[in-house]
């Protein structure tokens, strides 16, 4: 029996996901992976965000490194105290432990990026003990020869690694979601890579995430439907107050797209 | 005081946060014995079925949580912590709690896997903790609620009457799953759509409920519904639904039958 399972007419949301940089614990502002300045407080920049209607916040830590990572624990403590909707935590990610340590302190999902590359068997290891729903893989592409290529070490080192190999084995080792971020697009403020969000969406069955690129209201909206991504992630556009959440997804619901509001 | 199922695993921390932030003493229950002060118990839930019960075994928890509920107390399962009431899961094959009847499937869709993000539960059946009362009324909709055309997505594969979602307009909650239970008896409370599958989102019998969804993750609303439950668990509240349910199949534990002896069951409470 199978009661009033007839009655339902839901959607699921596509969602508008709200970056912060950080390195040691303060939030910083980057621009195609460079230049950086301090500008706040996480916990507080990511609860302003919850409260205009971001459906989630990544945190990532552009500088972590192991010495670090102490570092990045209490600071997910301290975001997920105030916090009440899902974030996601990146930077430096390597082991399992770091998996552990920061699901523990309260994160809901772990981007790895590096270290998905180096060892991919971390993937799989990670959604194994954890489940795949917070095994985030962040994978940074550049466009080369027609095609794209996966760097590391946040946007640093070129790999010669094809991307859309790359995250077919990626997803088949049990990735939960990927964060896409074009090189290319980002900083620029001229749009998300549509064409490479709309490729990777289609290739793999998993959630995509598209960063890199947004620069109005109306590159969220062209990502979400001709990019086929089923979240957005934008941080300068946000963080400048050029557009509040608020009045992105009331563009995204002029153009038919299902959103939450709040 | 509120117990939280601490399997050594997963969010716990955030459930705990929540409580916290309401207000709520909690406490961890990692052994048998702290369940015995627990007015209520939260079991939040992430990682995989298999893994998560041989720890509870381990830590002689699944015999603890299931004589819990037996006796009748609020039970608050989150996620994997509903799902494991079951009594198997199609995820590692796993043997799950059985306090419920049904089992724990993958979503029979085509569309990506996990369903991650902010989806809407559709009341189908009366629950004054899971849902306030008037939330679900077509009066307003100012709640936080899914809306949209949805036709920008690629999750619709069916076309609901014309005027249909508009007048449906539930309550959006944070999912983040790719399996989900098949309860054998008229348990469901909540009912959510995804890829073209309309499964159960929320489940309640007497003192036992279930969520799909995370309430420790969904802004106001989800903060909204850990607080009631505790209030209710805290005011001793055993019988937390007001209408009563079919009985669970033989060789299952029914927490839909008569209250054992003694259990304060205020039946119509809103």
């Amino acid at each position: 029996v199978r009661d009033g399972l007839e009655l339902s007419a839901t959607v699921l949301a596509k969602r508008v996901i709200a970056c912060l940089d950080v390195a040691d614990g303060r939030v910083v502002k980057g621009r195609n992976f460079r230049s950086l300045r301090d500008s706040g407080d996480p916990v507080e920049r990511g609860c302003a965000y919850a409260i205009d209607g971001a459906d989630e916040i990544v945190f990532l830590d552009i500088e972590a490194t192991p010495l670090r990572r102490s570092t990045l624990v209490s600071l997910v403590a301290s975001v997920a105290r105030e916090l009440f909707i899902p974030f996601t935590v990146g930077g430096g990610v390597a082991t399992i432990a770091d998996f552990h340590a920061l699901l523990r302190a309260g994160a809901d999902k772990v981007s790895i990026q590096t270290a998905a590359v180096a060892s991919p068997e971390l993937v799989s290891d990670a959604a194994a003990e954890f489940g795949s729903q917070c095994v985030i893989v962040a994978v940074d592409v550049e466009r080369h020869r027609g095609g794209w290529e996966v760097f590391t070490r946040g946007g640093r080192d070129r790999t010669g690694i094809d991307a859309l190999g790359f995250v077919q084995e990626i997803a088949e080792r049990g990735a939960g979601e990927l964060l896409v971020t074009s090189i290319d697009a980002d900083g620029t403020r001229a749009g998300y890579d549509i064409e490479l969000t709309r490729a990777i969406s289609e290739l793999v069955n998993i959630p995509v995430i598209a960063s890199g690129g947004a620069g109005s209201a109306d590159d969220i909206v062209e990502v979400l439907t001709t990019g086929c991504a089923d979240a957005a992630l934008a941080a300068s556009i946000f963080h400048d107050k050029q557009y509040s959440i608020g009045e992105v997804k009331a563009r995204l619901l002029e153009a038919g797209v299902a959103v939450r509001i709040c | 005081v509120i117990g939280v199922v601490d399997y050594s695993g997963g969010n716990l921390a955030s459930v705990g946060y929540a409580l916290d932030h309401l207000g709520v003493e909690w406490r961890r229950v990692g052994k048998p014995e702290v369940l015995r002060e627990a007015d209520g118990l939260i079991f939040p839930g992430v990682g995989a079925a298999g893994p998560v019960m041989d720890r509870l075994v381990l830590a002689g928890l699944d015999l603890a949580i299931r004589a819990y509920i037996g006796e009748g107390r609020p039970y608050l399962g989150i996620c994997l912590g509903m799902q494991l009431l079951f009594e198997v899961s199609a995820e590692d094959g796993a043997s799950c709690l059985g306090v419920l009847g049904g089992r724990v499937v993958r979503i029979a869709t085509r569309d990506k896997l996990p369903h991650v993000g902010w989806n809407t539960v559709e009341q189908s059946r009366s629950c004054p903790v899971l849902f306030d009362s008037g939330e679900h009324e077509d009066k307003s909709r100012s709640g936080e609620s899914v809306v949209g055309r949805g036709s920008a997505g690629r999750v619709r594969t069916d076309t609901p009457r014309e005027g249909e979602r508009q007048s449906r307009i539930g309550t959006s909650f944070y999912f983040s799953h790719s399996y989900v239970v098949e309860p054998s008896a008229p348990i469901t409370c909540g009912v959510t759509e995804y890829g073209g599958v309309h499964f159960t989102s929320a489940v309640c019998a007497r003192s036992v409920l279930g969520v799909q969804f995370h309430p420790e993750r969904s802004g106001a609303k989800g903060l909204a519904l850990l607080e009631r439950f505790a209030a209710a668990a805290l005011v001793g509240r055993a019988c937390l639904t007001p209408t009563p349910c079919d009985i669970a199949p033989p060789g299952v534990f029914d927490p839909t039958a008569d209250s054992p002896a003694g259990l304060k069951c205020a039946t119509g409470w809103s």
